[in-house]
């Protein structure tokens, strides 16, 4: 009788994490340091958001400065160039989007089916490398790529053109920043998908030898299936970080004559409220932006469940 | 026991000796007995010593008055943050020196700290302890306005010049290629344009004017000066104006479209760097630039042709033909390090008597020159002369740094700028002269004036908007991108955007500074 009611009675919640406690022991510890990174860098600085509503100055402190309820949100949205800065940064992220994502799938698929292991090696060695140099010497290369006397000269020239800088050209100023952007990600974002590429079955592919498959036929039927879920769930995600453009490197090789294609949310916040001390301004206009992706994070995440039953929960 | 006493006296004796060139002069009267220890926050770099604490003028001092400092430097560029975080956890020290021209460390400025109490009044307590600083201050009347707010209050110790030094930066002209086409200085901007033509055709300069990457240069608002108007605020009579919406704008930018579209400016002047912009000059690509005054004789040196290359200050030519610009920046005798004792302070008394001490005769004999035949000499004219020591240092040291190890390039003293004159050429000392001689009655000092916190923040927040407007409109306007037609267009915008409204504010501020 005991017996019978514990297993259809759920035992209280202390007991059973003291369970399972026992046996996940090493899990648990080694998601420790991860939840700690969370609370520590992302939970805890919430209460921070409260500066957006505050006219906020430290030597008062979060609790002891005035409230000012929505007036930056305001100031923002009832600015000159707010939407001239939502446009841009939007764009740009679309853009993003479009051009860099499925570039690092295909360069994944293409390095795949490469079949000389050192050239293959060397040739992802290359590809990382711009990811992890500093976004100051990017902007230095980029700037020296788009000065008149580089790149940009040698374009201008074929068209019969004086050379000047693509930069100082608002039309250009998009271009520059997605491909400099595939440039930049494009090596080290393959990684995952080459990963999840090893993760699949050999025999698959033996199998389609046997059957007559060329070599396009088992990328198109094997491979890109078997990587689908894995580009789903980094579509999302990279959807819900669509206005999260690359600021700092934005910072670096803009300015002022082609703001109309590169002025974003970021840079012109950067302006308005870090140079000015504006503290409450930048806070307000940064909580904004979370807001807008969580709604498209949320959205595309909704639509993936329906559609392809991938999703983040 | 003899032996003792010897290795005693002679480690005496050593020590006097390493200690003698640097005993010169009077003693001041002590602060303390060594008992008191002062927390100092102040922004210093140095290549040859980390602290304040080892520079021997400093030790000096700390000597002669008994009063030990805790001198506390902040990280390169993360000034603003550590005082955020001393604020923040209400660790503020004793003192704090901004280390620079501006005062701006609290959000909504000094008026708003004293206020606040974050930073002392220190009227009353200079009235009682000062000996040097506030009686000098008293005595002259333009220390006297522009070393306290506009209400009389005194936040901080200031650095006061004995001269107040003029216009350090201007324009630079090629003088030895204006000698060869046998070309006078150019006086108006018709005789500006036939030189860079010249420069351009006889002299193989490919972009003879390098205009500066926003299309104008903040600081000497050069060429816009010669159009009567700048890019930002200045005053005529006393009346605040806008520079970048009059109509006097558009002559300067119709003038840079010109020149622009003829091949006198550089194509990609708003994405040229500095080490683009430092070729042109050295490789003579261009020959009117802006330059420092220090500058010239480097521009020379790090030329392609040194013999021959002269770069010399010209005079800000004027629109028309008679006349002369009345706008140039300039700077006052009070020259900021706005030194403020702070509301943590516990002896208020001994911070105000030390930083007093500063302005005593012998700590500004001590700060301009150093000590005798260390860093400077009394020369056959009876004039005192820096060492090599100092000009031309052996470990290879700028001046900069060797003169924050032996005495102070800049702080809280009395500068004596002619300590200088032996350093630099004869091109360079004339130069502050000739940038100084236009008027400079249309200059507004922002750095000088105090503003309301509400009126700073309302100010901020138009002009930011507005400054958006006017830098990305005047790049599209001078490369074409733009046809000035739209000018009238951009006075209605900005009228919009509520530039009236922030020339009605900085009238506000003007008046009370104006009326000191």
């Amino acid at each position: 009788m005991d017996l019978n009611a514990a297993r259809f009675k759920r035992a209280p919640l202390g007991v059973r994490l003291a369970k399972d406690w026992r046996l996940n022991r090493l899990a648990y510890i080694m998601a420790l340091p991860v939840a700690a990174y969370f609370i520590t860098f992302c939970y805890l600085p919430m209460y921070g958001v409260a500066i957006a509503f505050k006219k906020y100055s430290p030597i008062k402190g979060i609790m002891g400065s005035a409230w000012v309820g929505l007036k930056y949100f305001r100031e923002f949205t009832g600015g000159y160039f707010f939407w001239r800065t939502i446009r841009n940064t939007f764009l740009l992220g679309v853009f993003d989007i479009v051009w860099a994502f499925p570039a690092a799938i295909a360069f994944a698929l293409l390095v795949n089916e490469m079949k000389f292991a050192r050239l293959k090696k060397t040739i992802q060695t290359i590809t990382y490398l711009p990811y992890f140099v500093s976004s100051v010497v990017i902007a230095g290369v980029i700037l020296a790529f788009c000065a008149p006397n580089g790149l940009a000269g040698i374009y201008f020239n074929l068209l019969g053109q004086t050379p000047r800088s693509f930069l100082g050209d608002a039309r250009y100023f998009r271009s520059v920043y997605v491909i400099s952007n595939i440039w930049q990600y494009m090596g080290f974002n393959s990684i995952i998908y080459l990963a999840a590429l090893a993760g699949i079955d050999q025999e698959l592919y033996d199998a389609a030898v046997i059957d007559g498959a060329g070599r396009w036929r088992r990328l198109l039927n094997i491979s890109l299936p078997g990587i689908a879920p894995t580009i789903a769930i980094l579509f999302i995600m990279r959807l819900g970080s669509t206005l999260n453009v690359g600021s700092e490197k934005i910072l670096l090789i803009y300015n002022a004559g082609i703001y109309e294609t590169s002025d974003v949310i970021a840079t012109f916040t950067y302006r308005k409220g870090l140079l000015e001390n504006n503290f409450g301004y930048s806070t307000a206009v940064g909580l904004l932006n979370s807001l807008v992706n969580f709604v498209i994070l949320y959205a595309a995440n909704a639509l993936s469940r329906r559609v392809s039953e991938v999703s983040l929960w | 026991m003899k032996r003792r006493f010897f290795a005693i006296a002679l480690t005496a004796a050593l020590a006097m000796a390493a200690a003698a060139p640097l005993t010169a002069g009077a003693e001041l009267e002590k602060i303390s007995d060594g008992t008191v220890t002062l927390s100092v926050f102040y922004p210093f770099h140095n290549d040859a010593i980390v602290s304040l604490a080892d520079n021997q003028t400093v030790q000096k001092l700390e000597e002669m008055t008994g009063v030990r400092i805790e001198w506390l430097h902040p990280a390169r560029g993360q000034e603003q943050e550590q005082f955020n975080l001393m604020m923040a956890s209400n660790t503020l020290p004793d003192i704090i020196n901004p280390g620079g021209e501006g005062n701006q460390f609290y959000p909504g400025g000094a008026a708003k700290a004293v206020e606040d109490g974050v930073f002392l009044r220190l009227n009353e307590l200079l009235d009682q302890y000062s000996q040097y600083y506030w009686p000098m201050v008293s005595a002259d009347p333009d220390f006297r306005r522009d070393a306290v707010m506009d209400d009389g209050t005194a936040y901080g110790f200031a650095m006061l010049e004995k001269e107040a030094q003029g216009t350090y930066s201007g324009l630079g002209v090629r003088q030895d290629w204006l000698d060869e086409l046998g070309l006078e200085q150019p006086t108006t901007i018709d005789e500006l344009e036939i030189v860079l033509t010249a420069f351009k055709e006889r002299k193989g300069a490919e972009t003879p004017f390098l205009l500066p990457s926003k299309g104008y240069d903040e600081e000497t608002m050069m060429l816009m000066a010669s159009f009567d108007t700048t890019h930002a605020f200045y005053q005529v009579d006393g009346q605040a104006r806008w520079g970048a919406w009059e109509d006097n704008f558009k002559l300067y930018l119709e003038k840079m479209n010109d020149w622009y579209n003829k091949g006198l400016i550089p194509s990609d002047f708003s994405t040229m760097d500095d080490s683009q912009r430092n070729a042109a000059k050295s490789t003579g690509k261009a020959g009117l630039y802006k330059i420092g005054f220090w500058e010239l004789e480097s521009a020379r040196k790090n030329s392609v042709d040194p013999d021959n290359f002269r770069v010399v200050a010209l005079k800000t030519p004027y629109y028309l033909d008679e006349g002369e610009p009345s706008l140039r920046f300039t700077n006052s005798k009070v020259r900021g390090f706005f030194t403020s004792i702070t509301g943590s302070c516990e002896n208020p008394e001994a911070a105000v008597k030390w930083m007093d001490a500063w302005y005593s005769p012998e700590m500004t004999e001590l700060c301009n020159w150093g000590f005798e035949g260390l860093t400077y000499y009394v020369g056959e004219d009876g004039l005192k002369h820096l060492s090599d020591l100092v000009i031309s240092n052996p470990n290879g040291y700028s001046l900069t740094t060797v003169m924050g190890q032996y005495f102070m390039q800049s702080g809280t003293f009395v500068r004596d700028l002619s300590r200088e004159w032996d350093i630099y050429t004869d091109d360079e000392n004339a130069a502050t002269g000739i940038w100084s001689s236009t008027p400079a009655d249309w200059f507004i000092s922002e750095a000088l004036l105090s503003p309301t916190s509400e009126e700073g923040d309302e100010l901020a927040t138009l002009m930011s908007d507005i400054n958006t407007l006017r830098d990305e409109r005047v790049i599209n306007w001078i490369m074409g991108v733009e046809p000035l037609d739209t000018f009238e267009q951009y006075q209605e915008t900005a009228r919009s955007m509520g530039i009236e409204r922030a020339i009605e504010i900085k009238q506000q501020v003007l008046d009370r500074y104006n009326s000191r």
